[in-house]
């Protein structure tokens, strides 16, 4: 590669992997701290406790000896989510949006019978979704009814906002939107959308699907840029204030936007994706470097840091 | 006619010249501390091990640099080196045939068992089980046809390529077919340069002889651990960044 477009990589401050690890996970992150937000049992109990509203639980699974009673257990519930505690990349949930009697649905509108949802359940519980392989716990949660802002820019599945925070600073934030091709996931590996999202206002920017950027859903054919994010302001300052609850200097925070109950914390990622870049058209070193050199009256509370960071982060 | 149960080995070794030389010059001369520190000194048997075990860090150096320079996605870390390793008793064509031989069988397994809702431990010893059925039968026939290589798999590490089936099955069914084989070559590749390496008859002697070559390695490895520049394959993910400034 010339040295012509590193420079020009460099000015255009894209972090690359390398970097991402050895500059800012490495020192801010402590190990210690990881088991906390890899397990999303101990994300949601920690997040409880200090008063950050989350999908409710239902139940945890942690046997295979509990799978005999699971349509006991779930007899009362017409829609919920199952994932594993410790999975990775949006791997081995399944959301049950409807209940007719017996029969339960998956998003798409498919049957899914009982054997077949107790393996799925079994297949977590061994580990198969789960980050290092070990058996683990199933989650059933709280299934989430997004808010109509986004209904026209999703295809099924529900929407999610994740915003980088560094030192307690939200760094950048993109909006990512579900397709048909990711079936109904908002994972960008899986072709989900990301819209890049403006700090200081919330509203959405241009946005890519997989390396093309795309200012249609393609699914909706609706305008996925200049949506105003609701909640935004509520949602930064919950995100700015997380760093000290959990310890980590460098986090990805993952949040939903429920109709009826507001944003929800869907989980904390110490080791967030680089894509987010793609989706803002916008390096995140040149902004980590401004947080680093930023005067020690901004990181004095969560309001500071949230204020500061909508002022300086305009792309 | 009865067949002769006589069976010859012969066994390749090699000898510094100047160790030589100095032996039949002075032969009475007691030896110095290195050379009975050498490793020429230990028995032959184990000399053929240590020739190759010296250079598996190159090949974990190898590693280091493709995937944190260049950015090739592999399974795992250090699988390509435990194949690049097994590529040594099988050569490299059969080897990567072997390889994708394994990743073929064991994918079409493992489609196979997946209607079987079976748990993740008897799924994988199954997947094993007609990995290593399918290479007994290769073995046989080998032997009919006279292709040694296709007996020559035995030290193949055929748990670690179980695994691999296991996430690339993973990874097609999340990211779909192309992304399971841009990884399934992206291993390929980085296990045949590994194995270049290993097979270097230069670098074996050098290293044998001066095994704190190893010293050098090591610091090579720590400079690439301090690397925090793009890997090339980033150049083409951000392009569109590049592209706006």
């Amino acid at each position: 590669m010339s040295a012509w477009s590193r420079q020009r990589f460099e000015y255009s401050g894209v972090l690359g992997l390398n970097a991402r690890n050895a500059n800012y996970i490495m020192p801010s992150n402590p190990r210690s701290a990881y088991p906390l937000v890899d397990n999303k049992v101990l994300t949601k109990r920690l997040m409880e406790a200090r008063g950050i509203a989350v999908p409710s639980l239902y139940h945890l699974v942690e046997y295979h000896g509990d799978l005999k009673n699971i349509k006991e257990m779930l007899k009362d519930r017409r829609n919920f989510v199952v994932k594993p505690a410790r999975g990775w990349g949006g791997g081995g949930i399944l959301l049950v949006t409807d209940r007719i009697a017996e029969s339960i649905f998956d998003q798409n509108g498919d049957l899914i019978s009982w054997p077949e949802f107790s393996h799925h359940l079994a297949n977590i519980l061994s580990g198969v979704y789960s980050l290092s392989g070990l058996e683990d716990q199933a989650l059933i949660e709280e299934l989430v009814h997004p808010d109509p802002v986004f209904a026209p820019v999703s295809y099924e599945g529900i929407p999610d906002i994740r915003i980088i925070v560094y030192q307690g600073i939200p760094a950048m934030a993109m909006l990512r939107l579900p397709t048909k091709a990711s079936n109904g996931k908002a994972n960008l590996h899986r072709g989900a959308i990301g819209a890049g999202i403006e700090i200081g206002s919330g509203l959405t920017l241009n946005a890519v699907q997989g390396a093309k950027v795309i200012t249609l859903h393609p699914d909706t054919g609706r305008s996925v840029s200049d949506i105003q994010v609701p909640y935004w302001e509520q949602m930064l300052l919950t995100a700015a204030s997380l760093s000290e609850i959990v310890g980590l200097g460098y986090l990805g925070v993952d949040f939903l936007i429920d109709r009826n109950r507001g944003p929800l914390l869907l989980e904390l990622n110490a080791r967030p994706g680089l894509s987010i870049q793609i989706a803002n058209r916008c390096g995140l070193k040149k902004r980590l470097e401004l947080i680093d050199r930023a005067s020690a009256a901004v990181f004095a509370s969560p309001e500071t840091r949230a204020n500061w960071a909508r002022s300086a982060f305009s792309c | 006619m009865k067949r002769s149960p006589l069976v010859l080995a012969l066994l390749l070794f090699f000898v510094p010249a100047a160790l030589i030389a100095y032996r039949v010059l002075e032969p009475t001369a007691p030896e110095s501390f290195l050379d009975r520190w050498s490793l020429f000194r230990i028995p032959l048997e184990f000399q053929v091990t240590f020739r190759i075990l010296l250079l598996v860090p190159l090949g974990t150096l190898v590693v280091s640099v493709l995937r944190n320079l260049v950015g090739l996605p592999t399974f795992g870390i250090f699988m390509p080196v435990l194949m690049a390793l097994a590529f040594r008793n099988t050569g490299l064509a059969y080897g990567l045939g072997i390889f994708a031989g394994v990743i073929l069988v064991g994918y079409s397994v493992r489609c196979a068992v997946d209607r079987l809702h079976l748990l993740l431990v008897p799924r994988l010893s199954v997947i094993l089980t007609v990995v290593i059925a399918c290479f007994t039968v290769l073995a046989l026939v080998g032997n009919q046809i006279g292709v040694r290589a296709f007996m020559a798999v035995g030290l193949l590490p055929f748990v670690i390529l179980t695994m691999t089936v296991e996430r690339f099955f993973i990874i097609v069914e999340e990211k779909g077919i192309s992304e399971g084989l841009i990884t399934a070559a992206g291993s390929a590749a980085v296990a045949v340069a590994s194995h270049e390496l290993i097979s270097n008859r230069l670098l074996q002697d050098a290293f044998f002889t001066y095994p704190e070559l190893l010293l050098a390695v090591a610091a090579i490895q720590v400079l690439l651990g301090r690397y925090t520049g793009y890997r090339l394959s980033e150049y083409v993910r951000f392009r569109k960044l590049g592209e706006s400034a």
